[in-house]
């Protein structure tokens, strides 16, 4: 059955990736403090005033 | 299309402004990537095996470009904004030049196994797999390899001043290209029209990705994170780990992913690739058959990317792309080491893959 899917055409191989994407988006939301919209940044951190706190892979 | 504006607003409606502006920045990389066939590992590949220089010159022309863009703003908005920058370390390197063996195994680096993953490529989903589960190994050693040994933190700017180190960056880009095009055979030196919209639109999605999220842009934090989620769900308890542990990054497991800058711009890529393989008026044919054994190989390849993307301070988006944008010595250091590895995945390739492989070593391929 793995082979199978692994050989499926792109479209169904796309469609996969796309529904582990969905599926790790709703786990996520299941163990994840609510998204507080009062709190959320301003649109653009550029002109906002405010330090960046958001993490990147050069971080240690 | 419509699947892309539902998730746009979806995205606006539940984690707001930022967080749909970084979504589209996303779509907007994945749609260039895979609509103009952009990519990292495959230039470095046919650099050395057709002595093509055109991949690789469109890629330094949008480093260059983000760097025009990026550095001034860095100097101007230092409070606001953050460049890749990390120090340059033994492990660091080591990794580097591990994950470009490993990219030219499953022929996708960080973005690429994104975009491939997005455009159906089945070799792409399982390394993408591996990735994910290596990314977050890696952040639980990473305190152990940053141990063994690293430099101060060094830019270009810190040298020679923002429009020195501007400079600078930009001559670097420039020897690399001579080299390139030394390499490359006559009609294989200048890029292709599609290559140079690329690089262009590239340059730009990357200098709106440090203008929205004020951090350039990234990869492999958001997977490290995907598998720290996933393992939580499990039921682990991540808060004892160093990492995990640690003030930022147990904020960051514990909000949303739609909060993420890094999670956000992933799945905007992988989005971005499926639609343009579903506007196809003919999709790509999909990868070559191969072995239970190739597949494991090359899931264990997607694993050792992840772990050294890590391990590494990035992978060639977080530490070349950008670090290199943004005036860290450390992409500089993470170029050459991942390219030298790059050599050596390119003979390796064909070796564990070769029980179905065509033998031009293109079946399959398709990578970026």
């Amino acid at each position: 059955m793995m082979t199978a899917l692994l050989q499926a055409s792109r479209p169904r191989v796309g469609g996969l990736s796309l529904i582990l994407v969905l599926l790790l988006l709703l786990v996520d939301h299941g163990q994840s403090r609510p998204i507080n919209p009062y709190q959320a940044p301003a649109p653009v951190a550029l002109g906002s005033g405010v330090a960046p706190t958001a993490a990147h892979c050069t971080a240690p | 299309m419509l699947l892309a504006l539902a998730a746009v607003f979806l995205t606006f409606a539940t984690a707001g402004p930022r967080a749909a502006l970084l979504l589209l920045v996303g779509l907007g990389f994945g749609l260039t990537l895979e609509g103009l066939r952009f990519g990292f590992a495959g230039p470095w590949r046919t650099l050395v095996t057709e002595r093509d220089a055109r991949g690789l010159l469109a890629q330094f022309l949008a480093i260059g470009l983000t760097a025009c863009v990026a550095m001034p703003l860095l100097a101007s908005f230092p409070t606001e904004l953050n460049g890749a920058h990390a120090p340059i370390g033994l492990a660091m390197i080591v990794a580097a030049f591990v994950f470009g063996a490993a990219m030219q195994v499953v022929m996708g680096c960080g973005s690429g196994t994104l975009v491939n993953a997005g455009s159906g490529n089945a070799i792409a989903l399982v390394a993408l797999l591996g990735f994910v589960a290596g990314s977050f190994l890696g952040t639980l050693h990473l305190g152990w390899w940053s141990s063994l040994g690293v430099l101060p933190l060094l830019t270009l700017q810190g040298l020679f001043g923002t429009a020195g180190g501007l400079v600078a960056t930009l001559l670097g880009l420039g020897v690399l290209a001579a080299l390139a095009l030394g390499r490359a055979v006559p009609g294989k030196r200048l890029p292709q029209g599609r290559l140079w919209l690329a690089a262009l639109l590239v340059a730009l999605l990357a200098s709106l990705n440090l203008v929205i999220a004020g951090q350039s842009w990234g990869v492999v934090y958001g997977l490290g994170l995907w598998g720290a989620k996933l393992v939580s769900a499990a039921g682990a308890d991540l808060s004892g780990t160093a990492f995990w542990g640690s003030a930022a990054h147990a904020e960051r497991l514990s909000q949303s992913l739609l909060t993420d800058v890094t999670s956000l711009t992933n799945i905007g890529l992988i989005l971005g690739a499926f639609l343009v393989m579903r506007w196809r008026e003919k999709p790509d044919p999909q990868v070559a058959p191969l072995s239970a054994r190739s597949w494991l190989v090359v899931l264990l390849a997607g694993l050792v990317l992840g772990y050294s993307a890590r391990v590494a301070l990035g992978c060639n988006v977080g530490a070349f792309f950008s670090g290199v944008s943004t005036g860290s010595l450390h992409g500089w250091a993470w170029f050459v080491a991942a390219f030298a590895g790059s050599l050596l995945g390119i003979r390796l390739r064909p070796r564990l893959l070769l029980p179905l492989l065509s033998p031009s070593g293109s079946a399959a391929g398709g990578g970026r």
